[in-house]
């Protein structure tokens, strides 16, 4: 039932992928967000292979795949998935895209249209944090407290940043990252994919929790004026990760409903 | 983004009942599965000592950590068995303004309801007790209706009315606490006797078990006359009345979900093999502590969490088809209506499938079977459907003549 695929290993970084689902139609090719890996989307995974064979993947860093590239980016990561789908023979797929992976399906629609039949994006990343007041004021004195830091430690050669600053400031996603991964995510949140968002001419659907703390749902809506072909749902009472535990069938409902609506032709 | 339109769901769980933290559990999947887009949950909590609470705290596991002191942050509710109110009376509101005293004294404000999911297991919530309140408010409610519950819920009564359908049940028989009293002739010894006459139950094993509770709780096997007595005494902890069968050597439980169709036919899901621990009888911890504890950290999951074998390839298909043909007989006979869980016996020595018992509300309501049913049905179109049925039977049943005037009364 289970198929593992890899890129060859000559081809780095190694992919680490798990088939499941029907055997034939076009399938979904499943991105986890940051910090997770694909264990995380197995659920709604297994719940939409009753209609399309799922490729559940480890994104480069994460999982059991292999660290990407030095100074990747997610445009890197969208070429990474290129190189996965020609690897192993998808024409054509759906992309689904949590978080972290909402970004490099966004990404890798605006480049190869043509390789993608629709886009699901669940609480997705790659828009810009919009700030009242009082968030502006916050992360000015943040920035002006790291700026503060640096150089004190440029000049007497002290470590605040590192021991003082960043376990105090620092998100939970960034003393999580090490090495690569830290310069990975410090790209991604710094990024904004708005001028991509807006050549994605493929029908997407956009799933939002109402209660996303970490992507406000203000950034669905902003998505789905965006891209032209959209729809966005909003899941009243759910956060970041609407499907997590027995929300996964919440999610596998409208996600299933949307692929039905949007073509015939694909299974 | 909170849409007025979208129907409110009372989901009730909890209870007076042994099985009060697996309903949270079903009760809080429920939940978390429901489509919330077009449909409003309302939480409602019932102590073990019976009060019925609400507020969206409860839709947190570790809420109930701080059991009972937390309960002051939620709003005491009842549903009053009086037609036409449809919601639950808050109870606990706290009068407001000058002098509530004169001009406080107003009726208590109502919370609106337009269906009620029992997610109750056991006593008081799956035995017809809170399907009677459900039919004296004339609400829509899901599931089955006051006689399929409890006739459900009772073991003996449950196998003898099949039995007279031609389903097949082992030999059993039913005893009552009263036949424990010396003083009315009775005792251990006398029922002990009754048991071992008994056409079928003369010799050990016995199985013995609560008349009217699932979950395994109280279950007893008693290989000798020692063990018999350990037996009696346990089941009598949590029931007035017990039910013997014999113990079979060489069976296996087989599973099947039911689920009302959307016309008379209803549906069966694929079957499923309990595993237990030991190989033997499911305990408690089989079916709610191990298997959703074997993922460290992780939240129990009830009944959706047990080792199971779903839909097992090695299961010879006859068996399937039967219990599929059993499973559908069964809903219909009792006439249930939401979603079931039919437990049959395989005998492997006689090749005999028997009809075990029927929990009318299962735990997880049974929806990891459906889930890998062909078609698959997602645990949110489950949930949409039986509302949808639960609001078709209120309106039929609110279009029967009730009223035929005063006749007799004033006859002339």
């Amino acid at each position: 039932m289970h198929e593992r695929g890899t890129i060859s290993s000559l081809e780095k970084p190694e992919i680490h992928t798990e088939k499941l689902g029907v055997k034939e139609g076009v399938p979904i090719i499943v991105m986890h967000g940051w910090g997770q890996n694909l264990e995380s989307m197995r659920t709604l995974g297994e719940l939409l292979g009753s209609r399309n064979p799922v490729w559940l993947m480890d994104l480069p860093g994460f999982g059991k795949s292999s660290l990407p590239a030095e100074n990747s980016d997610t445009v890197s990561y969208a070429e990474i998935l290129k190189r996965f789908m020609e690897a192993n023979g998808i024409e054509r797929a759906h992309l689904l895209g949590h978080s972290f992976g909402g970004r490099v399906s966004i990404r890798f629609t605006s480049r190869y249209a043509s390789m993608v039949e629709s886009v699901i994006l669940v609480d997705s990343g790659g828009l810009k944090r919009k700030q009242d007041l009082h968030g502006k004021l916050r992360s000015m004195r943040i920035k002006f407290i790291s700026r503060f830091c640096k150089t004190v430690d440029g000049i007497f050669r002290t470590s605040l940043y590192k021991d003082w600053f960043t376990p105090r400031f620092g998100s939970r996603d960034y003393l999580n990252a090490q090495g690569i991964m830290r310069k990975v995510l410090v790209r991604a949140v710094n990024e904004d994919v708005t001028e991509d968002a807006s050549k994605i001419d493929r029908p997407t659907f956009i799933l939002w929790g109402e209660k996303d703390n970490e992507t406000p749902v203000e950034m669905g809506e902003r998505l789905h004026s965006i891209i032209k072909d959209s729809r966005l749902t909003v899941l009243p009472g759910k956060d970041h990760f609407p499907f997590m535990g027995d929300g996964a069938h919440l999610c596998a409902h409208h996600i299933l409903r949307f692929l039905n609506s949007c073509s015939s032709h694909d299974r | 983004m909170t849409n007025s339109e979208r129907k409110r769901i009372a989901v009730l769980f909890g209870g007076r009942s042994v099985e009060h933290e697996i309903s949270i559990i079903t009760g809080l999947q429920l939940i978390e599965a429901m489509d919330t887009v077009s449909l409003e949950p309302v939480p409602v909590y019932i102590t073990t000592d019976g009060r019925w609470y609400t507020g969206n705290e409860l839709l947190r596991r570790d809420f109930y950590k701080g059991l009972p002191g937390c309960l002051s942050s939620l709003k005491e509710v009842v549903l009053m068995p009086i037609p036409g109110k449809g919601g639950l009376s808050v109870l606990s509101e706290k009068k407001k303004g000058l002098m509530p005293e004169i001009f406080g004294a107003r009726e208590p404000d109502l919370i609106p309801v337009d269906v009620y999911i029992p997610a109750f297991h056991g006593s008081y919530g799956e035995d017809g007790c809170v399907q009677g309140l459900f039919e004296m408010a004339d609400v829509a409610y899901v599931g089955c209706n006051v006689l399929s519950a409890s006739m459900g819920m009772n073991k003996y009564h449950c196998k003898m009315f099949l039995k007279s359908h031609d389903i097949p049940v082992l030999p059993a028989v039913l005893i009552d606490k009263e036949e424990m009293d010396p003083a009315s002739g009775g005792g251990l010894k006398a029922v002990k006797e009754r048991i071992l006459s008994t056409p079928g139950l003369e010799s050990f094993p016995l199985f013995l078990k609560p008349a009217s509770l699932g979950s395994s709780i109280g279950l007893g096997k008693a290989r000798n006359d020692g063990e018999l007595d350990a037996a009696i005494i346990e089941a009598f902890k949590y029931d007035s009345a017990l039910i013997v069968e014999p113990c079979l050597d060489e069976k296996m439980e087989i599973n099947i979900s039911v689920m009302e169709g959307d016309g008379p036919a209803p549906r069966a899901s694929v079957v499923e093999i309990p595993v237990a621990e030991e190989g033997g009888e499911l305990t408690y911890e089989d079916k709610y502590i191990r298997g959703g504890g074997k993922k460290s950290g992780s939240l129990s999951q009830g009944m959706a969490g047990l080792t199971r074998i779903i839909d097992p390839a090695d299961l010879d298909p006859k068996y399937k088809e039967l219990a599929r043909e059993f499973g559908l007989k069964i809903f219909k006979l009792l006439g249930c209506s939401g979603t079931a869980r039919i437990d049959l016996m395989l005998d492997l020595k006689g090749d005999q499938l028997y009809f075990n018992e029927i929990n009318t509300l299962p735990g997880s309501m049974a929806y990891y079977l459906w889930a890998k049913s062909d078609p698959v049905v997602l645990y949110t179109d489950m949930i949409s459907h039986i509302i949808g049925r639960a609001e078709l039977r209120c309106r039929t049943k609110r279009a029967l003549e009730r009223k035929i005037g005063f006749k007799a009364l004033f006859k002339q």
